[in-house]
């Protein structure tokens, strides 16, 4: 095959976590993978499993209460499924950079962002050999440029900026410039503009493009607004109750929706130009994940479902080149 | 509806039924904080405790082998034996049963903790609701005031409290009270403050909710958690500060059964009559860590934050 | 043209923010609007955050007192109502906030937050309460099941259904919802919208709907007023506004939103910066320093006024 080999694969991933109501079937049978340089976007509503997906695969979920039942990780060529918390704690901290939603969290309010920013550099520093570490002149440098390079106005005057004197705009700009430092090859960004404005939106949603066209590195952007990730992301994910239902490039996704999930998404989603008359709602609530629904976990809400859907998980089938669905009305039909 | 085709159904279970479902949610929340609690040892160790304690509050009279020991008998003839079958604590400086006086004890500690406690919650309370929701002077008034019983040490004050009103166990819950209320107000203010911002309280104003309404049915059910938990490890401070007055013979008076002053006493008499300092010791030990334990488990029931959906 | 419902003149709020130790510093959050509402339209008043427009309800909602200007409801100025003329207009005028969740008072049952309008204003008790809650929690479309349930035991939209509810208990003429669909997803969101407008018809109801999210105004409202650092800079019946807008930062704002499709508009405007704080208003047009299509000085000097236009649009801009 002339595709380049997957930078990240996670294969028939299934995590559960234990809770007081019982064990809760979080993820079943997770398909994904990323090549080098490629932007990603996962959607899904709350709950769907979008976000413990990334976290569990970089070992940011505790374990217990949440154990890996099934499936396999493999991160630029190794596997990861059962790597150790140091391998992992390597990976995340050299290979894969995190960006999330409210920057505020992420950065100590004491310090300068200076001062975190040199840390973080240092610490990447210290997964190097001693002969390529930096003196403090040329990580002062580096700082800087990190920070010209997400654009944020005055480099060299922000370095001794506190975090609160900074707008939501730019405490993201200068998380993005940490995530930036190890020089990853993979960057997450879990809803990276949700608690921004639109017009700071805009501008983040551009640096992150652009980003990614310069550095060449991936992107996994986790987002529940479907025009986030279309404006960013080459291909799309939805994810639905802890499965992925389509996995499409972002022109065949809302060019040409096969999923019956994913046509109600788009169809509920209120259009800026007005075109939407009314609203299609998808009938029902997401399913308890203590005891999800038997067969496609999304058939209690379908209006197509079949005898089938109720009885058998739908395989993930390639339609058209590129385009996988979950889907049981495109493999073999409805019984 | 269908009550009246199916009379074999009893009004009494059909009551029971009605109620169940009232409080469906509320039965479920309490199984979740029982499971969670009896999950944790040191919470379960905490409880056990502290009813172990109550229980000796309420039986202690029936179930002391001399109850006449803790009024002021003298048997001289019986002094500072050491503990055996008759005496499990061994006998004080004139014959009385240590035992029975320990056991009595609790009532007397026990009197004086809930006293205190409850006398610095009637205060507390109202002062930190008022702070919290008033702001502007009274509020500086309130807080200021709190504050200046906060920065003295509230042993020593109480202390110089009872110096001046003279020794005695009425002064010395008088005392504790003064010292202790001001950590009510300061819980309850800082409470009161961040719940007065709520969505739901202006959700409440905006449907015309006068003050009362807000205080009673929107401020203070949620106040409820951090002042149990409080008030729990209040108990067992304030009961360990009742025995610090007694131990300086300015609590409970003799021929009371207290424990501090108990404590007072026997240490004349160490290290040869061991026995006498360290059984009151052992209980109020005891005591502080139960209330301590069953706060901190408290705390990790109530507290939202640790509770899931 | 008829008669406003609500007319709010001048409406102006200012905010002392504490300043680093013993110093004040005057922030505005609103800054002398003028709107009118008509009776039984759907008005939108968008903006970013900081642009005033949650301040503006919680002083139509009399939960916060005006620094200037004047509210007038159905021909009775309401800017300094009290006591039982206060309480009538609660009747009349009600809120449906963002965070459902944090709407609901965790303590309390479904019941009572729903019961509290009936008991405070009908003093409702026993079947008669009962009844009301069961028959408004029905018009919400949640069934009795949910009386004795308490807030956290319900989904997100479920319990903005309940906050609709409360609101709609005592037949209110006047609804403002902030920014009421911001917290749900996709899915819960269009039908909260879809059930929203079917209410207003059933109903009766005139909204204020205040959203940053631009898509569920357009869905939603029939006119819209776009706020910007306390002041409106646009107004005017949505389907022009949105398709024409005449104000720069009407026009940027529309630009900015990433469109789920497959292809983005080319020629997006990208604002520069971010929106200045309430405390260091720009002099002049408030947009000015931010505006891709600055004229010049007059920009900096001169405060626009929000002058009428053709179609019932207004606009302040020197353009």
């Amino acid at each position: 095959m002339a595709e380049p080999a997957p930078l990240l694969e996670i294969r028939d991933y299934s995590l559960s976590i234990s809770t007081f109501d019982g064990v809760l079937k979080v993820l079943d049978g997770i398909n994904l993978s990323i090549a080098p340089g490629e932007a990603v976007g996962i959607v899904g509503e709350t709950g769907c499993g979008k976000s413990i997906t990334v976290k569990s695969v970089v070992g940011l979920v505790p374990s217990p209460p949440a154990r890996v039942e099934a499936g396999s990780v493999r991160f630029d060529g190794r596997d990861i499924t059962s790597a150790d918390e140091a391998t992992i704690r390597r990976i995340r901290g050299q290979e894969i950079a995190m960006i999330f939603q409210d920057p505020m969290t992420y950065l100590n309010p004491l310090f300068t962002v200076g001062r975190q920013l040199r840390d973080v550099i240092q610490a990447k520093d210290r997964l190097k050999p001693q002969s390529e570490r930096r003196d403090k002149r040329s990580i002062q440098a580096k700082a800087v440029e990190l920070l010209s390079q997400v654009h944020l106005p005055n480099p060299e005057r922000q370095l001794d900026a506190y975090p609160h004197q900074l707008s939501g705009g730019m405490r993201q700009r200068v998380l993005i410039a940490m995530a930036l430092a190890g020089a990853p090859k993979l960057l997450i960004a879990d809803e990276p503009t949700t608690a921004l404005d639109v017009t700071i939106q805009a501008q983040i949603l551009d640096l992150v493009k652009d980003l990614v066209e310069r550095l060449g590195m991936a992107v996994l952007v986790i987002s529940h607004d479907l025009g986030v990730v279309a404006a960013i992301c080459q291909r799309i994910v939805v994810m639905y109750a802890g499965t992925v239902v389509e996995d499409a490039t972002t022109e065949a996704l809302f060019e040409n929706p096969k999923h019956p999930y994913t046509r109600g998404l788009l169809a509920a989603i209120p259009r800026l130009d007005g075109s939407a008359d009314s609203l299609a709602s998808i009938a029902g609530t997401i399913p308890n994940l203590i005891d999800p629904p038997r067969g496609c976990r999304f058939h209690p809400r379908c209006a197509e479902a079949g005898e089938t859907c109720r009885q058998a998980k739908p395989p993930s089938l390639e339609g058209a080149p590129g385009h996988w669905v979950a889907c049981h009305i495109y493999g073999g039909g409805v019984g | 509806m269908s009550a009246a085709s199916h009379p074999p159904v009893s009004p009494w279970r059909q009551a029971l039924a009605a109620w169940r479902l009232r409080h469906h949610s509320k039965l479920r929340t309490m199984r979740l904080y029982a499971f969670t609690f009896s999950r944790s040892l040191s919470s379960m160790i905490g409880l056990g405790l502290v009813l172990l304690f109550f229980f000796l509050v309420l039986a202690g009279p029936w179930i002391v082998p001399y109850p006449e020991d803790a009024t002021g008998s003298v048997n001289l003839d019986i002094k500072l034996q050491p503990p055996s079958a008759e005496h499990w604590f061994g006998t004080d400086e004139v014959g009385n049963d240590i035992y029975t006086r320990v056991v009595l004890g609790t009532q007397v500690s026990f009197q004086i903790g809930l006293i205190v406690v409850s006398i610095a919650m009637i205060l507390g309370i109202p002062l930190g609701i008022i702070a919290g929701l008033s702001g502007g002077w009274l509020r500086e008034v309130i807080m200021r005031v709190t504050d200046v019983f906060l920065s003295v040490p509230g042993l020593v004050l109480s202390l110089a409290i009872v110096a001046v009103l003279g020794p005695g166990i009425l002064n010395a819950i008088f005392a504790l009270a003064l010292v202790w209320w001001p950590g009510y107000v300061r819980l309850i203010e800082s409470k009161a403050l961040s719940l007065k911002s709520e969505p739901f309280v202006d959700a409440a104003r905006a449907v015309g909710a006068g003050m009362p309404r807000i205080i009673f049915f929107h401020i203070l059910p949620n106040c409820v958690s951090p002042i149990v938990v409080k008030g729990s490890m209040d108990m067992g401070l304030a009961i360990l500060a009742a025995a610090s007055l007694g131990f300086i013979g300015l609590g409970a008076q003799p021929p009371h059964p207290e424990w501090g002053a108990m404590i007072s006493i026997g240490r004349n008499y160490l290290p040869d009559f061991w026995w006498y300092s360290t059984f009151p010791g052992i209980a109020i030990y005891l005591t502080v860590l139960g209330f301590n334990l069953l706060g901190d488990g408290l705390r990790d029931i109530l507290d939202p934050k640790t509770r899931s959906r | 043209m008829s008669a406003a419902l609500l007319e709010v003149r001048g409406l102006t709020r200012h905010f002392r923010v504490r300043d680093g130790f013993r110093q004040h510093r005057t922030a505005v959050a609103v800054d002398g609007i003028d709107l009118a509402l008509r009776a039984g339209e759907a008005y939108g008043l968008v903006g970013e955050s900081g642009s005033g427009k949650s301040t503006v309800a919680r002083m139509i909602l009399r939960l916060l007192s005006p620094t200037a200007g004047t509210m007038v409801f159905r021909g009775q100025d309401i800017t300094a109502l009290q006591g039982e003329a206060l309480m009538r207009l609660r009747e009349n005028i009600q809120i449906v906030f963002q965070d459902p969740h944090a709407s609901l008072n965790p303590r309390k049952t479904i019941f009572f937050s729903v019961a509290e309008p009936l008991v405070i204003h009908r003093g409702l008790r026993g079947t008669a309460l009962q009844n009301r809650v069961e028959e408004v929690l029905e018009i919400v479309g949640l069934s009795g099941n949910f009386l004795y349930r308490y807030p956290h035991e319900l989904s997100g939209g479920q319990k903005q259904r309940v906050c609709i509810a409360r609101a709609v208990a005592l037949d209110p003429k006047l609804l403002v919802l902030d920014e009421p669909t911001s917290a749900l997803d996709v899915s819960v969101q269009a039908q909260v919208l879809e059930f929203l407008r079917d209410l207003k018809a059933r109903l009766d109801l005139t909204y204020l709907f205040i959203s940053h999210d631009l898509s569920v105004v357009r869905h939603l409202c029939d006119r819209v007023g776009v706020m910007y650092l306390g002041r409106i800079v646009e107004e005017g019946a949505v389907a022009k506004v949105f398709s024409a807008p005449d104000h720069p930062y009407t026009q940027s704002l529309l630009s900015a939103v990433p469109l789920p499709q497959a292809k983005q508009p080319a020629g997006r405007i990208v604002l520069s910066g971010d929106v200045p704080s309430p405390m260091a208003v720009p002099s002049g047009c408030a947009f000015h320093p931010r505006c891709p299509r600055k004229i010049g000085a007059v920009c900096e000097t001169e405060r626009p006024s929000l002058d009428s236009r053709p179609q019932g649009r207004r606009v302040a801009c020197h353009l």
